[in-house]
């Protein structure tokens, strides 16, 4: 009976570092939460939490030249504030920001499906805790516990095997690595939305939106008690959209959280609707690189009032000097010109310019380390291209990036 | 809870756990509260039904026996049986016999517009059912005494492993092995756990895909010409056996970690050599239960008619009956009544056969001989499995319009194998899938597999729960998506 026993733990021992291997492979990993277990303790001040609303629009390096802090972003795409709680929750273990940032975006999502799906991400990244397990099993329903285990969750793709391999080997580099991502958690979108789908996604309106479901405003409660037990202040952000998302059942109810804020006297940040157009965005709900400067030097002097921090007025300035207001594409004769029109008329910013044709990814003009707000080219015959814009500062090494969609039709 | 889950495999092992920890004389309790919280986990109205239907059974059964005369005892029987069968007719065959009757009032020139009641079918019912219904035949026939304890009769009824899809057990074997299942041996849990392994394979590895290919061309039959038909229909003949069989394992497997053996429900039905020795070696414990309790007693009753015309209208019956079994629909009644069909011919020209082979000097046992048979069956086989799968009549006719017809086949759409919706690199899995399946079928034919793998090394043994273990889990066709429930548990 001895000798079965250890032959069954010896076999279970095998299995269990063979199937290990079979869960790096398979793990979703999320770059920010990777890194996050990488900083050290208690190194963050401030930090922002939510979905792609939020890792879209705050650039934590930006922010942190602005102001004496050290921010970090936290969250994956399309997370709850059911997952935002919990990452919260997992932040709270390991930092003690000064300021919790909430983006509002989370608390319009009330359907706890989404949170089971996007769970996963959170759960394979960085370390194992009794708080991700705990909310896996929160979230999770039973018949789907077994999703635990990123080799049980994932039908594999065995059209491309080679990315389970590229899968392992990078998560195993980045496990013995102590180098964190330089954008700090965000992922800047640089695409422009294009005009067409700007107007339409401005136009469609719809009636009537489903209830947020009681869970938001308990899990809400629960963030806001965990920010007051960990004495963190909580402060909410809404950061612009075009347009509210177009369908019912797409899992969106929107929260009225301005009305709790003042009811609870919880700050809430928002940006005046009049700075942000077709510019600004990359798609009906996100903010693209231009947004972004908007947004991240506006809440960098938000977060500075509210701590009561000095501003870094110089560093201010630099970066006001990326903001634009407009941009536009007029033809005259064949020839195509798109003009940027920048906030501040006395910048010296630095323009690299280059078109693209879509299709066959050939440039078919280019003008680079140019002072002029504006490019102007013939498209040689009709078809899709894209105008990118790299733009300079020759003081700083900042840099913002963007892609224009230009359609040609003869 | 579908049998092929992981969630299973965590709740059997902590049943598994929890039963090896009581004292023996009360592990049979445990059995009963987890098959209960089984039971309830997929629904507690189900568990209603099951309740209702075994306190019917278990309450006819004491009146049987108490019965003073045969003639009370019959009279007990049949209400007994009666009131068992209420429940499966209510939500199985209600709403057919409401559109049964509709149709014969419209064939007579006639309309009629019923209300559809949408009634859930509960889970394993007329496996439940038919397991009371003999338990109450066998203690009129005295060959069993009924069981006083009611916990005890409820968790024969209720057994989890084999709830959702039988095998359906008689009362004479399964109640004894419950009160009194054998002492925790280690190799009986290896066995166990390589049979359930087994079982996943073939359920998530091969059935599961084939199931693709199948649900994607009976869905619209019409939309697809005929090699991609044929395929589809060779791949459900696949699917309906690997699917089936594999729960069977799994329960089997199950039972059999607990210390009870459950009986096979499978012989390698598809090396049979007729339709009546396919019937023999597939889903043994319905056949044995419709030959028990249905076709001896009609031809026990028609013992004095001298014409094989009786013999012959028995099978019809048995198998019309089988085909209402599986479905309430025309088409598992076709698919019945084809194979009581078959069986009639084979019975029929039984003689015949002989003297063709007399005559032309054919040896009836060699190889080739044998391989035309195997062929022949399963082709049959199949061909009834169009009536099985299909969603009504006439998509079973355009089915075979375009196989007999060979409809599109010099088109080259007909040969897109793309349409089928099971990606390229499934389609090389299940098929690497069929050929494992296909050989350890004929490597166990007539050896028995587990306990040659018990004779080889430990390293080759490991290798082989390894490679099954891990097949399942990087080949198995499941993940965020769901796997597939077992066809059988809808019946």
């Amino acid at each position: 009976m001895k000798s079965n026993i250890k032959r069954f733990i010896a076999f279970w021992l095998l299995f269990s570092f063979l199937f290990s291997i079979l869960n790096n492979a398979t793990s979703l990993t999320e770059k920010r939460l990777v890194d996050f277990y990488k900083l050290p303790r208690n190194s963050i001040d401030v930090i922002f939490i939510g979905n792609s609303h939020n890792y879209c629009a705050f650039q934590p390096q930006l922010i942190d030249d602005i102001v004496p802090i050290n921010s970090y972003i936290i969250g994956g795409g399309g997370d709850s504030i059911i997952l935002s709680y919990y990452e919260l929750k997992e932040v709270l273990l390991y930092q003690h920001p000064q300021l919790v940032v909430l983006e509002t975006y989370t608390l319009n999502l009330y359907d706890k499906s989404t949170t089971e799906i996007t769970y996963y991400s959170f759960l394979d990244s960085g370390r194992w805790s009794v708080n991700k397990t705990t909310g896996f099993i929160d979230n999770v329903s039973l018949d789907k516990l077994y999703t635990y285990f990123p080799g049980l969750r994932t039908r594999m793709r065995w059209e491309s095997p080679q990315i389970y391999i590229k899968e392992t080997v990078n998560l195993t580099k980045n496990l013995f690595s102590s180098t964190i991502d330089p954008g700090i958690g965000v992922d800047l979108q640089t695409d422009v939305i294009s005009e067409y789908d700007f107007s339409n996604e401005k136009r469609i309106t719809v009636d009537e939106y489903p209830s947020p479901s009681p869970e938001i405003l308990e899990y809400l409660e629960k963030i806001r008690q965990l920010c007051i037990k960990n004495n963190v202040q909580l402060a909410f952000v809404t950061v612009p959209m075009v347009n509210q998302p177009q369908c019912i059942d797409c899992g969106y109810a929107p929260f009225d959280i301005e009305n709790y804020a003042v009811e609870h006297q919880i700050p809430l940040f928002t940006f005046d609707p009049a700075l942000f157009n077709h510019l600004h965005f990359v798609d009906f709900e996100h903010v693209n690189s231009f947004g972004s400067v908007i947004v991240s030097t506006q809440i960098a002097e938000d977060v500075a009032e509210l701590l009561n921090l000095p501003i870094n007025k110089d560093a201010l300035r630099y970066y006001q000097k990326f903001i634009f207001s407009d941009y536009s594409i007029s033809t005259e004769n064949g020839n195509h010109t798109l003009l940027l029109l920048p906030m501040t008329t006395d910048s010296r910013l630095e323009y690299n310019w280059s078109v693209v044709d879509e299709s066959s990814g050939e440039v078919v003009s280019q003008e680079g380390g140019v002072n002029h707000n504006s490019i102007s080219f013939i498209l040689p015959h009709a078809g899709e291209y894209e105008v990118k814009v790299v733009i300079r500062e020759p003081s700083g090494d900042f840099e913002l990036s963007a892609i224009f969609p230009v359609a040609f039709e003869d | 809870m579908n049998l092929s889950t992981f969630l299973y495999l965590v709740f059997f092992f902590l049943v598994t756990l929890i039963y090896y920890l009581l004292p023996k004389r009360i592990r049979w309790i445990w059995l009963l509260t987890a098959s209960c919280l089984f039971c309830i986990y997929a629904s507690p109205t189900f568990a209603l039904v099951l309740m209702l239907v075994t306190v019917i059974a278990y309450g006819s059964g004491l009146l049987i026996e108490r019965a003073g005369s045969r003639k009370r005892k019959l009279l007990w029987l049949l209400m007994g049986m009666f009131l068992t069968v209420i429940p499966l007719f209510i939500a199985k065959y209600m709403n057919f016999s409401i559109n049964v009757i509709e149709d014969v009032v419209r064939i007579f020139g006639g309309s009629l517009d019923w209300p559809v009641v949408e009634i859930l079918l509960p889970l394993g019912i007329s496996f439940y059912t038919f397991q009371a219904l003999s338990y109450l035949m066998d203690i009129h026939n005295d060959v069993l005494k009924p069981e006083r304890n009611f916990a005890r009769f409820a968790l024969y009824q209720a057994f989890f492993p084999k709830l959702i899809a039988g095998p359906i057990e008689r009362g004479g074997v399964l109640l004894p092995q419950l009160m009194d299942p054998k002492p925790f041996d280690y190799q009986r849990m290896l066995d166990g756990l390589v049979r359930i392994g087994w079982g996943f394979f073939k359920k998530l590895v091969v059935a599961d895909r084939l199931g693709v290919i199948a649900n994607t061309v009976f869905a619209a039959p019409a939309d697809f010409h005929s090699p991609l038909i044929l395929l589809a229909v060779f791949a459900y003949s696949l699917q309906i056996y690997f699917d089936f069989s594999a729960y069977c394992d799994i329960a089997i497997g199950s039972a059999k970690i607990l210390g009870i053996d459950l009986m096979e429900n499978f012989n390698s039905p598809y090396f049979s050599r007729s339709i009546t020795d396919f019937w023999r070696r597939w889903h043994i414990s319905l056949t044995s239960w419709l030959r028990d309790y249905i076709f001896t007693p009609l031809i026990f009753l028609l013992r004095h008619k001298r014409s094989r015309f009786y013999q012959f209208a028995v099978i019809i019956i048995v198998f019309f009956v089988s085909g209402l079994w599986h479905g309430a629909n025309y088409t598992f009644i076709i698919w019945g009544l084809l194979h009581g069909l078959y069986q009639v011919i084979e019975a029929a020209l039984v003689k015949t056969r002989i003297r063709f082979c007399k005559r032309f000097n054919i040896d009836r046992d060699i190889f080739g001989h044998r391989f035309f048979q195997i062929v022949g069956t399963f082709l049959l086989v199949t061909l009834t499995w169009i009536f099985f799968r299909a969603q009504n009549i006439h998509d079973a006719g355009t089915i075979l319009k375009s196989i007999f017809t060979l409809e599109g086949i010099t088109e080259q759409s007909g040969w897109n194998l793309s349409l089928l919706d099971l990606p390229q690199p499934d389609m090389l899995i299940v098929l690497l899938g069929l050929i494992v399946v296909i050989v350890v079928q004929v490597a166990g034919h007539k050896r028995d597999l587990i306990r040659e793998l018990n004779n080889q090394p430990l390293t080759f043994r490991w290798l082989v729960y390894l490679s099954l273990i891990f097949a399942v889990i990087i080949f198995g066709y499941f993940g965020i998506y769901s796997a597939e429930s077992f066809i059988y548990a809808g019946f």
